[in-house]
């Protein structure tokens, strides 16, 4: 398993330095909302399901490059979407970057009004009956679609997972000055299991999808919390790092940044080969697609 | 057949599919004026809780897995609620990812008395999103309209007060409005369009056969469309009357009606188009919302005030 999650959380994390490097120098122009720092999540949730045998439809949010290539999305076609290539993007390349869809990888198109994802999930699953991952952030919960949308998936017993990727911040505003209620208590009110996740904390994450996928997939909500490591929203006239990212010594930052202090047993690279070149023959695959 | 009676026939044909109801209230309040079968599935006729953009969301997705969805609105007044999900993932859909969309929405007019968000109708803005809207009164029309479903959402425009006409009460009408002596057509839609039918009567009386035609509108995206009547002859009148039992035209009418003034115009004539509507959707205006959508009246008025 850990072999898989690491293989997605870099080319995840990867695929959006790239793209940073693509944004800063002009050549991505529209607004992008890059993954960096929860790509872990995406990446513990795909590659618990994946040894499980479980392979869902995604529904993502804007923030959603993470779960589009932890999930089987083609990097390429993302790649062009955000170049605005209208035959080979994911979305004829009029859609940007929260709504990209593979139907090869089951991941269903956003439009991008956030937490609307959440009831199309619902009514789909409804109709497929089949296993369903829901990516959301903290803004998303507040949202008139989200709770009645719980309701339903509890009411008619659907095989439906959501991923509340909580990084606190709804643009720049913390949840403290949004509300005073949690999600998980929300959730569990409606009828579904319901678990808080910490930061960083790849085993839990891993441990209750995995707890998901094996046991009849019940309607359940994960409130996970992560930090982003760029600006809510990045475009070739504004770009930058998170301010809180950049406190030294804070356990939100980037999982990647203190790779250093897992051993490699931990890590298991041993199919990649070392630590390095896993990481290096990834991260140059990633790089050389925004040179095409 | 009346118009209920189609729709409930159309419904029990959607679900034979396996297509589902979905919506408010269903099996508890009269399984919706009689307009859906009487069955107790619930995986057929789906029951939805108290919610709106929820629910319309629920319904696109349920569409979007493949099944043929009616999802029904009560009242009109729900829609604005309701539109996030049809306007913005069910209509973009098929051209950002080339999804199949198979979502009716019945949104249902009505007027009398019950207070004034349930009474109006709010159809026309949703043409001018791209959706296509159908307004159809009669059992024909209604089952016409379900013809053009192609995997894209429509919204089908009821109205309680039509659901007892029938197809033989516009066949047995004289709509035809192609005769050269009518001084003034009335472009009718919706529930006015039995209104018009009223008032065309007492007026063709009082001053002679063909003095007012009427044309009935079935389809709100566009005037030419084949769904609606033959519009080239509305320009031989000297008057266009056009009445709606919502707020406002949808944009395509009046730029259909601008081009078609210009391409039609007689050397030496001009040609008054009006309109009557309801007053506001919410009015403030006790005496506008008293009168809701124009009666039989409200139209011989117009007409005695702008023909020759």
């Amino acid at each position: 398993m850990r072999n898989l999650f690491w293989e997605k959380l870099l080319r995840s994390y990867w695929f959006d330095e790239s793209c940073y490097k693509a944004i800063k120098n002009g050549k991505v122009k529209c607004f992008t909302y890059l993954s960096s720092g929860q790509e872990w999540v995406s990446a513990a949730v795909a590659a618990a399901l994946e040894e499980e045998g479980i392979r869902p439809y995604v529904f993502a949010q804007h923030r959603n490059h993470a779960p589009y290539l932890c999930f089987g999305g083609d990097p390429m076609r993302l790649r062009d979407e955000l170049l605005g290539r209208d035959e080979e993007g994911t979305s004829y390349g009029i859609g940007g970057d929260p709504c990209h869809a593979d139907s090869k990888a089951k991941i269903v198109g956003h439009i991008g009004l956030i937490a609307d994802q959440v009831p199309v999930a619902v009514g789909h699953c409804f109709g497929t009956r089949e296993p369903s991952v829901v990516f959301l952030g903290d803004g998303a919960v507040e949202e008139d679609y989200f709770a009645p949308a719980l309701g339903m998936a509890a009411k008619h017993k659907l095989p439906i997972l959501f991923i509340v990727e909580d990084n606190d911040l709804s643009v720049l505003t913390p949840k403290s000055a949004r509300r005073d209620w949690k999600v998980v208590d929300v959730a569990e009110a409606y009828g579904l299991e319901a678990y808080d996740i910490g930061i960083n904390d790849i085993s839990k994450l891993s441990e209750v999808s995995s707890y998901w996928a094996e046991l009849d997939t019940k309607p359940t909500l994960l409130n996970v919390h992560c930090k982003r490591k760029y600006w809510h929203v990045c475009f070739d006239k504004g770009f930058g790092i998170n301010e809180e990212y950049m406190i030294p010594g804070e356990s939100h930052r980037l999982l990647f940044d203190i790779i250093g202090d897992y051993s490699e047993a931990d890590v298991g690279f041993c199919s990649l080969g070392t630590r390095d070149k896993g990481e290096g023959s990834i991260k140059s695959e990633m790089e050389k697609l925004w040179k095409a | 057949m009346n118009l209920a009676e189609t729709i409930r026939s159309e419904s029990q044909e959607i679900l034979d599919r396996g297509g589902a109801i979905v919506g408010q209230c269903l099996n508890a309040v009269g399984f919706v004026n009689g307009t859906i079968p009487e069955i107790y599935d619930e995986d057929k006729i789906i029951e939805l809780p108290m919610t709106e953009t929820a629910g319309m969301g629920f319904s696109v997705g349920l569409a979007l897995s493949g099944r043929d969805v009616v999802h029904i609105i009560r009242f009109q007044s729900f829609l604005f609620l309701q539109s996030s999900p049809l306007v913005f993932y069910a209509n973009l859909a098929n051209e950002l990812w080339d999804y199949e969309i198979p979502l009716i929405v019945r949104a249902i007019g009505d007027e009398g008395w019950h207070g004034p968000v349930h009474s109006n109708c709010y159809h026309s803005m949703f043409a001018n999103m791209g959706i296509d809207v159908f307004v159809p009164m009669t059992p024909k029309e209604y089952t016409q309209a379900l013809s053009m479903a192609h995997g894209c959402p429509m919204l089908m425009s009821e109205h309680r007060h039509g659901y007892h006409l029938t197809d033989e009460w516009y066949d047995a009408l004289d709509t035809n409005t192609t005769h050269p002596d009518n001084e003034i057509v009335i472009i009718a839609i919706s529930a006015t369009r039995i209104e018009a039918i009223k008032a065309r009567e007492v007026l063709n009386k009082k001053y002679g056969d063909n003095y007012v035609g009427v044309v009935h509108i079935k389809y709100l995206n566009s005037l030419w469309d084949p769904m609606n009547p033959d519009m080239e002859s509305v320009m031989e009148a000297n008057n266009v009357l056009i009445t709606d039992a919502s707020d406002a035209l949808p944009g395509s009418f009046i730029n259909d009606l601008n081009a078609m003034r210009m391409m039609f115009r007689k050397s030496s004539k001009e040609i008054n188009i009006g309109t009557l509507t309801t007053f506001n959707s919410v009015t403030r205006v006790r005496e506008e919302y008293r009168r809701g959508y124009p009666k039989a009246q409200d139209i011989i008025e117009w007409v005695e005030a702008h023909g020759r």
